[in-house]
Order: structure tokens, then sequence, then C-alpha cells
């Protein structure tokens, strides 16, 4: 946690060389997002007839009450409204390069003011301008296992890439797997792209995703409802979800195990009415039992961007993806590697079954599978084996 | 009274002259032993008396004292026994040459063998002579300083008469070695024929036929060999990985006189020679547990011993489920993987140990073993995956070659029978490539591809422009680094070898690129 208690030192003179400014409805955002982040619990605040600032200005027990905290809690809540200094934290927070806005204010998106418990502030690491930005174009979320397989991935990327490129706002959790792979593929189409955390804005987690995290800040958005400073638990990530949800207008589900945080998401987004998209899979993988459940309960198929735009009505946007872009050329292919081509598939095989399949020796196999490979017409899945790309 | 003899400490792989005087003086019966020996040494006091004793002689009762010079060298184990026992009898005149008898004059005891001749050897309380470590190693030391010849335990003749310019005499008893040196027997000294043990030396057993499928393993086993490329085999387990790896001595060139002595010498030092062969005739291979430690890998200990890499010396060295090997370990084997040979420092001692070796290593895709599996689903989280590949170091698999995946079999392949490829023509194939790389690096000190370094690779590997377009994309759209472009180019030249071509052409490098699917992105889970 960051340093909550009294620091006036620091408020005021950050007050005195006008840094910050925070008037009273904000101020109570911060205040209430600070000791909901604290509290660690997921309280499902039903702020939506209540401003924060409302709220916050409430009694105790009353307050309490609406928060679903236990009555010897209530000592620790008074505590913390007698000791926070909001300006103080948004003194700490302008340090850290953290904007946040108010549910109230303008600039909060009105799609996730309308779910049914929205966070009474999101604090955004990236130009907070973007965010108004990205809230005018559609979005949709893109969301998916940890442990994604290559066809997962890759799916992802062009799903993402496409959408991307049509004007469309990625939206996903910057998880590993096929989170990673929507923001990167939104990224290669130099897309708008928002990441929502389950921790504080500026909290890398998980720590791989370090390249991706300055990436996203860069030319993305990462926005959370938690404060800076705020570590990755458990139960913040179902949390995390419902503003996912909250602020696309459709999810895509692409790789799921039975029980994954993805069908959190997809549920979240029936309950708020979102359109929910499945990619299917491949019958004998685990990892389609979350899409093709989905797909079995009434849930769009994808295939392609243009699936989705067509789904959600985007007319204009599918135009845009229709344009004529760049077709692959693969280019004269000798003999060997025309057998080559034939004999991959779209699952990963060892060259040694490839080789067989197309009638080759075992050094042909393998100068044909490195050569179609550089032509972009097969690709290698580390310890899997090459399968056909494109 | 004082007597000297010459024996021999081993220090690493060399062994030191040490001269064993013995005086005897007047006082209080009593025997001491300096010059720095250690707990064995000082052991011998008590074997010398009883091996005296029941040999027949007598047991001098005057005080004893032994001096093992320099002083400033350890003297280590058994071997001094026989020379501690020999200079004694000489000093209490019991080594009296034959016909000299009755108050002789000590000063020529025994002819001039006993200055002539070097002894060591282990006594057994019966006055048996018992073998010994490093006898090699001794043989030779007594050729280079000109010794006649030297007196070795019998058990350990085969190994020290590999040695030629020096008499080795085989002593099963103190009292044939006495009976020698006083010029009453004549023994012959043992000779041994090399060259015919090498040509008799029986093949493995092991034969590349066993090996079922894995076309592309295989292939990849025969370039490593041509080229001395260190290999890393990648797959589930039960794939195989061991089984080719066992059979990759079978396809290397025979070891060569040279090479067996060499690799004798180190085998003797550590006293593992078996019995009754004198001679290591095969290629080693070493398989040691993941448990081991670096200093079992590489070789040390207070007083160093060579460890399993250089006991894989012209070898192969197979490290099994490489990520479980501890990073130390792994660590160390850089250096002689570079140099091919270790360099152990410690207080009291500084040796060199040959370890020029070929490093075949296997791991699993992942902790549980089963990606990318067709059979079984793997169960490892993605973090899992990365942090198992990230346990080998990057620096360790830069010095890897050749990288392959070999995939569990399944059913159909591992019911097919019909012939398979022996053992014999891959390498005859290999041998054909190895004349071909000996043939253009002629002059350059080294003997194969794998040995290259940035400078030679470039005048050697000449691409034919298919294969440098080739190359450039390649290394563009593979994300590859520049060592790995490097090891590319080795690799390829090595595949150009077996293919008997002077350039390489394009297909000789698509393959080597094939081998390197370590260096592609995603390969550490990122």
């Amino acid at each position: 946690m960051e340093p909550k208690g009294k620091n006036p030192a620091a408020g005021e003179a950050a007050i005195a060389a006008g840094e910050a400014t925070i008037n009273g409805e904000r101020a109570a955002a911060l205040s209430l997002s600070c000791f909901l982040a604290e509290h660690g619990w997921p309280l499902r605040v039903p702020t939506g007839k209540k401003t924060p600032g409302e709220l916050w200005q409430l009694s105790e027990r009353y307050l309490a009450g609406l928060l679903g905290l236990a009555s010897k809690s209530i000592p620790r809540l008074a505590d913390f409204r007698d000791s926070f200094d909001a300006r103080a934290k948004y003194a700490v927070l302008q340090r850290q390069g953290v904007e946040f806005v108010t549910l109230g204010e303008n600039c909060y998106p009105e799609f996730l003011a309308g779910i049914h418990d929205p966070p009474p502030a999101l604090f955004i690491k990236g130009d907070p301008a973007r965010l108004t930005e990205f809230v005018k174009q559609p979005r949709v979320a893109i969301v998916g296992a940890r442990a994604a397989s290559p066809y997962g991935l890759d799916a992802t990327a062009a799903i993402a890439s496409g959408l991307a490129s049509a004007g469309v706002c990625v939206v996903s959790g910057m998880a590993v797997g096929i989170d990673a792979a929507a923001h990167r593929g939104a990224l290669s189409a130099n897309g708008a792209t928002l990441a929502v955390l389950g921790c504080g804005p500026d909290v890398i987690y998980p720590a791989v995703n370090r390249k991706l995290y300055a990436l996203l800040a860069s030319r993305g958005l990462i926005v959370s409802e938690y404060p800076p400073g705020t570590r990755a638990l458990p139960w913040r990530f179902p949390a995390r979800n419902r503003i996912m949800a909250g602020l696309s207008q459709a999810v895509i589900v692409v790789e799921a195990r039975e029980k994954s945080g993805a069908l959190i998401t997809a549920d979240f987004c029936l309950e708020e009415g979102r359109d929910v998209f499945a990619v299917p899979g491949s019958i004998f993988s685990d990892l389609s039992a979350g899409p093709h459940g989905l797909i079995r309960s009434g849930a769009g198929i994808v295939c392609s961007a243009e699936d989705v735009l067509e789904g959600l009505g985007l007319e204009e946007q599918r135009q845009l993806l229709l344009e004529p872009g760049d077709a692959r050329d693969p280019g004269d292919l000798n003999e060997t590697e025309n057998k080559m081509l034939q004999a991959l598939g779209g699952q990963p095989q060892h060259q040694d079954v490839l080789a067989a399949r197309a009638g080759l020796d075992g050094p042909g196999a393998a100068a044909a599978l490195v050569s179609l490979e550089l032509r972009g017409l097969a690709c290698l899945d580390a310890a899997r084996g090459y399968r056909r790309k494109g | 009274m004082l007597a000297r003899l010459h024996s021999h400490a081993v220090l690493g792989m060399e062994a030191c002259p040490v001269e064993v005087e013995t005086d005897l003086g007047w006082g209080l019966p009593a025997f001491s032993i300096v010059g720095l020996p250690d707990a064995a040494v000082r052991e011998s006091k008590e074997r010398v008396r009883a091996g005296m004793a029941n040999s027949g002689y007598d047991f001098p009762l005057r005080r004893i004292t032994v001096n093992l010079a320099p002083a400033d060298v350890r003297k280590e184990g058994p071997a001094f026994d026989l020379p501690i026992a020999l200079s004694l009898l000489a000093a209490s005149s019991q080594l009296r040459a034959a016909g000299n008898g009755g108050g002789g004059a000590p000063a020529a005891p025994c002819g001039g063998r006993i200055e002539t001749f070097s002894a060591a050897g282990e006594l057994s309380l019966d006055g048996s002579v018992r073998s010994i470590n490093g006898a090699l190693s001794m043989a030779e030391g007594a050729r280079r300083l000109g010794h006649r010849g030297i007196l070795v335990p019998a058990e350990n003749a085969g190994e020290a008469a590999l040695v030629d310019g020096v008499e080795v005499i085989p002593v099963a008893t103190l009292k044939q070695a006495v009976e020698f040196l006083r010029g009453k027997a004549a023994i012959r000294p043992a000779g041994v024929d090399a060259a015919a043990m090498l040509a008799a030396g029986d093949g493995s057993r092991l034969d590349l036929a066993d090996v079922k499928g894995q076309a592309h393993a295989r292939r990849a086993l025969e370039v490593c060999a041509a080229g001395c490329h260190n290999l890393l085999m990648i797959g589930p387990p039960g794939s195989g990985k061991t089984m080719l790896a066992r059979r990759l001595p079978s396809i290397l060139p025979p070891l060569g006189i040279r090479e067996a002595i060499e690799v004798t010498r180190i085998y003797s030092v550590a006293g593992l020679l078996g019995d009754g062969m004198p001679l290591i005739t095969r290629r080693p291979f070493r398989s040691p547990h993941h448990t081991i430690s670096h200093v079992g890998l590489a070789g040390g200990g207070g007083s160093p011993c060579p460890g399993e890499i250089s006991l894989s010396h012209l070898g192969v060295l197979f490290l099994d489920e490489l990520p479980e090997f501890s990073r130390v370990a792994l660590e160390t084997l850089r250096q002689p993987m570079e140099d091919g040979t270790v360099v152990i420092a410690r207080a009291l001692a500084r040796v060199v140990y040959p370890a020029s070796f070929m490093l075949v290593a296997s791991m699993n895709p992942c902790p549980c073993g089963h990606l990318g599996d067709s059979r079984r689903s793997c169960t490892c989280p993605p973090h899992r995956v990365a942090a198992y590949r990230g346990r080998v170091s990057g620096p360790l698999l830069d010095r890897i070659d050749v990288a392959v995946e070999v995939p569990g079999l399944d059913k159909a392949e591992m019911l097919r029978s019909g012939p398979r490829e022996p053992s014999a023509a891959v390498a005859a194939r290999v041998e054909e490539a190895r004349r071909r790389q000996s043939a253009r690096l002629e002059d350059s000190g080294i003997f194969c591809n794998a040995g290259m370094d940035t400078s030679q690779a470039e005048r050697c590997c000449r691409l034919e422009p298919a294969a440098a377009r080739l190359l450039e994309n390649a290394i563009d759209r593979l994300g590859l680094s520049a060592r790995a472009h490097h090891r590319i180019l080795k690799v390829a030249r090595t595949i150009a070898d077996l293919d008997g071509a002077a350039g390489i052409a394009a297909a000789h490098l698509a393959e080597a690129v094939s081998y390197r699917s370590i260096d592609r992105k995603g390969w550490d889970g990122t």
C-alpha cells in the first residue's frame, strides 16, 4: 500500500506549487477508491444512485451498511476518513504520472457508468486524453486462457489487428497468453488498445509483460479501479473483469478451459447486456471447452474481425476492413516445397511426420520447411513442430 | 646408513620425481616419514613393517627416518610403500647385489640397478604388491627423467608398458622386486601391442539400427558426429533421447593410438582402468546423474582428481535432464567447452586436465514433459515452462550448435518393422566428412568444424549466392542472433562436408537453420 497517512507537508507544498488541484467530489472518489483497495474485499458498491461525494458524506454506519462491512470494521472506516488526506494522495499520484477520472465527470466512460456497480474512480496510466478518444470508438474485449495454444494466439492476433485496423478499440487484461496477444495484435496494426488491470496501474503484473506494459503506456492506455501500488491478488481479477465488460460493447472469448476467468467476463457481459462472441477451436483441445460452451448457449461464432463487425452492425468499420490490403505472394515454389506445403496442416506436426507425408528424405524436408517458413507459409511452434500459416 | 631410491608422485596428469631417502640412525627404535605425506603415506609404515617381515626380511630396530624429497610437494596415496620398503632394505644392507655377499661395500648395494630404476607400488601385509593409480603417468615420468626402467605392480604393467623407451618391470611381490634389484632374478620387461589391442577392441554392441523412427534426430546425430558439434535433444519422456545418445560413440571415428593412450592416461590417474584392460579402446561415454556437484563434473577436490568432463575426453559427455543439473555445475562447463582443458586451481596445487568432449544434452520440453506431445496433453502453466527452460543459461545454449526436437513415437512407428540403417554405414559417412575437414583445416591446429573461430569460419564457409540470400532472410524473419548466425555457418559447413560439396548450398544452410529452434522467438516462453 501507498502511505495513506497524513502528510500535510507534501500536500501543502504541492498545492503551493500549483500542481495538485482537487475538488470535493474528486477527493471523495479518491478516498473511497483508496479505502476499497485497502479494505481487501471485493465490495460491490451500488454507486449508480449516489455520486462518490454523496456516499462519502454519509454516516459511517450507513456507509458501512452500503459497502457490506461488518460492524466491527466501522471504527476502521472512521479512522480512515479522519486520517486520509486526498490532496496529499493526489500530489503523490501526479508524481507517479497517474491521473484519475471520477464517476460523474464528463470524461468518465458513459458505458462503464451504466453498469450495476461502476468503480468510483478509474486510475489511468498513459495519456488521459486517449481515454476520451478511445471511448468514442467502438470497443471490443478479447479474453482467453493464459496457457493458450499457438492456434489461439494466432487467431487472437489476427482478429485483434483486424479490429484495430478497422478503428475498433481492443480491450483486454494484459495477462499472458490471449490477453497479451490481443494487445500486441492491436498495437501491430497501430490501433487503439486499452488494458484493464487487477492491480494498481503502476504495478506490472505479470512481470514478463514489462515490454508490453511500456508499449501500452506509450501507445495505448492502462486503466484500473485500484490506486497505484495496489498489489495483484486473486480476488481482484474477477472484479477487474466487470470493468472490462463494462467498457466494451462485446466480448470475444478465444480459448478458455471449463472454469476460466474469461468466462466470468463473458457472464458479466451477459448481465450487462453486451454481445458475446467465441472463436471455435479444435474439438481435441481442453482449451476449446469454454468457447464451445458459449457457442452452444448462443454466442456468435467469430472466424475473423469481419464477423465481429458484422455481428455488432458496425458497417462503417467493416468497409474499412474490406479495403484491399497487400495479399501474400507465395512466389515460385520448387517441387519439394510444393510437396511439403501440401503436407502441412493447421495442427503442428513434427518434421519426421511431415517428411513421411510429403515423401521427402530428412535433410530435404528440413530444407523445404525452413524455406517455406521464410516465405511466411509455414511456422514453427516451439517443441510442437511445423504447421501451415496464412 | 643412507639409501636413495627414485619414485614418482602424480600431480594432475603429470608425474613429478620424488626421491625416497632413508636414513638409519642410532637411538631408540622409531620410524618417521617426513616430506608432506598425507594420511595414506603415513600409514605405509605399518604396511612396510609387516610386508618386510612376512617376506622374510629383517625390519631394522634403529631410528628410521624416511624423507620424501622435494619436501614441498604433497605426497598422496599408497604408491610409496614399495619404494620406502626397498630403500629401507637398501639402507639396512639387505639389498646387496648377488655374488657380493658378506659385508660388502654399502655404496653400490645392488650393481647400480637401484639408481637406474624407479619404483612404485602399494604393499600388502603379506608382502605382495597391489595396483596403484597413475602408473602410465609414472612410466612417462621415468622416461622423461632418463631412467632405464620402472618397477610397477604386475596389474599396472600393461598400461605402463604403453610408454616406449622405458623398461617396465612387473613385480607381484616385494621379494620379486628385491631379487630383481639385486640382479639375482631376471624379469622380462612388460610389452603391449597397442595397435593390435585397438584393432581387436570389440565395438560397441549398441547400434543405431536399434532406434525406431526419429529420422530427424538420427540425422542430427550424424551431423554432430561429423563436425564434433554439441547437441541438445528436446522431447517428451520415453521418446528415445537417451537411446540415441548412447549410440553416438558407435558412429564416431575409432580412437587413434595416440588418442587411446591419452584417454588411458586419464583413466589410469583416476584409477578407473578395469582389470585386464590396459588400454581404453573405445571412445568414452559418460553419463553422470543430474545430482552431480560441480567438483564431480569439472574435477578437483582437496587432492585434485579428474571429473566427468575429463573422463569423457575425446568422447561423449551426456547430460540427461539438463535443466535438473545445478546451475553451478552447468556453468563450470563453459570454460572447458571453449578451451578443451579444465584448470583446477587449489591452495596447494594447480593442475590442468584435458577435457575435449562432445556435449550431448537432453531435456523435456516442459516440467511435466508432455508439451507438444500428441499422446498426452501438457499441464504446465506458461510461466513454469519459461522458468524450466530458463534454468539452462544463455551462455551454455550458445555453445550448443544443434538442437533437435525428438517427438514421442506413435503406435504405427513403434510397431513398424523393416531394415534401419546400421551404425557402420553412418560411421563411414562421418569418417569421410571428417577427412574433408581435416584436409581443409590442416594447418590451423584444429581438426573439426565445431572448433573453428569466427575468422576461420568466414574463410571456410563460402556460401553460394542462393544460400547467402537465404541466410539474410532467415536472420530477418526468425530473429536469429549474431552468435546463432556463426553456429549456423559451421553446422552448414559440416552438412556440406557430409554431402561432399565444396561450397555451402541453400539446402545445406536451410537444414542448418532447422537445427536452431532454441534461437527462435518463443523458445523461452516470451
